[in-house]
């Protein structure tokens, strides 16, 4: 059970110099509590602020807060990792953020990256642990990448699964560039094609062509899984 | 000068860090977090607008400034602050406005109801745009904070900037931060280039630009030109408005505005390859009205031309 509540998270989330998190992330693993737990309630935090950013939260957010409050979570998985235990369905693999490929695929290869235009990190990151933490290994091509890097990507690694990000409206199209990138340098039949993000929906999804949405991280490892024949 | 801070958020906890630190820590004489949750009765914004004295935070502080900042406020908590202005006595109001969300109602009914108090309001929109003011109080502000300003003392026989002095910092501290790291490197444009908008867009720095990057409102990609720009222009290298004006000067002198901004505007950083000035229409219009101002071409209906008496 949560300990903390929510108002108190994004307190913590939104602290720009970052001091609370970490005391908030050591003081949470000295009570004993599961890791899984505690990123569960930080990543709840982060949607509410990413509601927010889009209008459709209780509070209005701004680009300083998603900034920030990314920040603070990377530094949350820099304390919470080490505490992931290691194999098993709640593990969290090691690595982290723009890592890079580590030996073996796991339940599958998901190389992922938000697109051109578009910074936003958060969304991103929390899928990457979500799938990292289930048995799949990841390559994180980072923010604002171009859709001729995402296509390198495939074809130079052959990931299972390609997972475009996108937290902009204004963004979205550049999520169809990628796929149009693919089908003309002939990838495309390659690799299975999820798409995510708050302005993202199941109708652009297969508007664009994209073989998935994953409405939330939870639904886009569901959709990951069963991709890799590995789900239920 | 006395300052008085409204603030929410990071984005106003990093300018009151840097304001603070850089110097002006003994000026601040009061600083309250405002945020809707402060507001009694948790008012819709039309309600507010009747009677904003009625919906002032019980808790606001009493305290006496000169200048007042407003950093990071929801747009629509903006009507506040008149009376709270006028309650501290301030004499000067400077409202930054970098998210559009920070983008009070109505500006223009705020700014004359300051006016109507005799306060003085202006709203930079990105606050590091700031550069001068017909105001003291702002203008005293401005002198330390705003539109980025360097001088760099470039080798002549090394070609390697070997001191960088800032003239003007960022209110959010990147220039003083990237200016840190560029001492030492080669004075050449793609290394400058990359460099500068490495710091500013760094969300890992403590100084990095908080702005919206939304390229339908590109204010980061806009603070970023003027960051880039101001370095190049104190290292000797060509600016924006030096490849603007030149690119006037060879399609002939005229030319239309959109034209110009698709030659000059690249939407993405380029580190290499073709030389393209900014990285947003924004940063092109802006210069565009200095140029104008500075005399040196003329604007209408959708075209822009060089002054015959100008000089490129």
């Amino acid at each position: 059970m949560p300990v903390t509540d929510g108002r108190e998270i994004l307190s913590i989330l939104l602290d720009f110099k970052g001091e609370r998190i970490r005391e908030y992330c050591g003081r949470r693993i000295g009570e004993g509590a599961d890791p899984h737990d505690i990123f569960g309630e930080l990543s709840a935090g982060l949607e509410e602020i990413g509601r927010g950013f889009e209008g459709a939260g209780t509070t209005r957010y701004f680009t300083s807060d998603l900034i920030v409050s990314g920040r603070n979570m990377k530094r949350a998985l820099a304390i919470l990792r080490p505490h992931f235990s290691p194999g098993g369905e709640k593990s969290f693999s090691p690595g982290g953020e723009k890592s890079f490929p580590r030996s073996g695929r796991g339940k599958g290869l998901v190389v992922l990256g938000t697109v051109k235009g578009d910074v936003h990190d958060i969304g991103k990151m929390i899928f990457a642990v979500t799938l990292e933490s289930n048995g799949f290994s990841c390559i994180d091509l980072g923010v604002d990448v171009d859709r001729e890097v995402f296509a390198d990507a495939v074809a130079r690694h052959r990931p299972d699964i390609l997972s475009l990000s996108a937290l902009l409206t204004s963004t979205l199209p550049a999520m169809r560039e990628v796929l149009e990138e693919l089908e003309r340098r002939g990838l495309r039949q390659q690799v299975k094609v999820i798409v995510g993000g708050h302005p993202v929906t199941g109708e652009f999804a297969r508007e664009i062509g994209a073989d998935a949405w994953g409405r939330d991280a939870v639904d886009g490892l569901k959709k990951c899984l069963s991709f890799t024949g590995a789900g239920p | 000068m006395k300052i008085g801070i409204l603030w929410a958020g990071p984005f106003g906890e990093q300018m009151i860090n840097h304001i603070s630190l850089a110097g002006f820590g003994d000026r601040i004489v009061a600083v309250y977090e405002l945020t809707p949750e402060k507001v009694p009765g948790g008012a819709r914004p039309g309600e507010i607008w009747e009677d904003p004295t009625a919906f002032l935070p019980l808790d606001l502080p009493e305290a006496r400034c000169d200048l007042l900042l407003v950093l990071g406020v929801q747009g629509a908590l903006g009507v506040l602050v008149p009376e709270i202005a006028r309650s501290w006595r301030a004499r000067a109001v400077i409202f930054a406005i970098d998210d559009r969300g920070m983008a009070p109602d109505a500006r223009r009914s705020i700014g004359e109801d300051l006016a109507e108090s005799r306060i003085h309001a202006e709203f930079p929109e990105p606050f590091c745009i700031l550069s001068g003011s017909r105001n003291d109080l702002v203008r005293a502000f401005a002198e330390q904070f705003g539109r980025p300003a360097f001088r760099a003392t470039v080798d002549p026989a090394t070609r390697r900037i070997t001191a960088i002095t800032v003239l003007r910092d960022t209110p959010c501290g990147t220039a003083s931060a990237a200016a840190a790291k560029l001492q030492g490197l080669p004075c050449e444009p793609d290394t400058i280039l990359r460099r500068c908008y490495e710091e500013h867009h760094n969300e890992e720095a403590e100084h990095c630009c908080l702005a919206e990057m939304d390229p339908l409102y590109p204010v980061m990609q806009e603070a970023g030109d003027l960051l880039k720009d101001a370095f190049f222009s104190s290292a000797g290298l060509p600016t924006t408005k030096d490849l603007m004006l030149r690119t006037l000067a060879t399609a002939g002198g005229e030319m239309a505005v959109d034209e110009l901004k698709a030659r000059v505007v690249s939407p993405q950083v380029q580190w290499e390859g073709p030389v393209k000035g900014c990285t947003t229409g924004r940063t092109v219009d802006l210069y565009l009205a200095e140029l104008a101002e500075e005399g040196k071409v003329e604007i209408a209906g959708g075209r822009v031309r060089l002054r015959k008496d100008s000089s490129t």
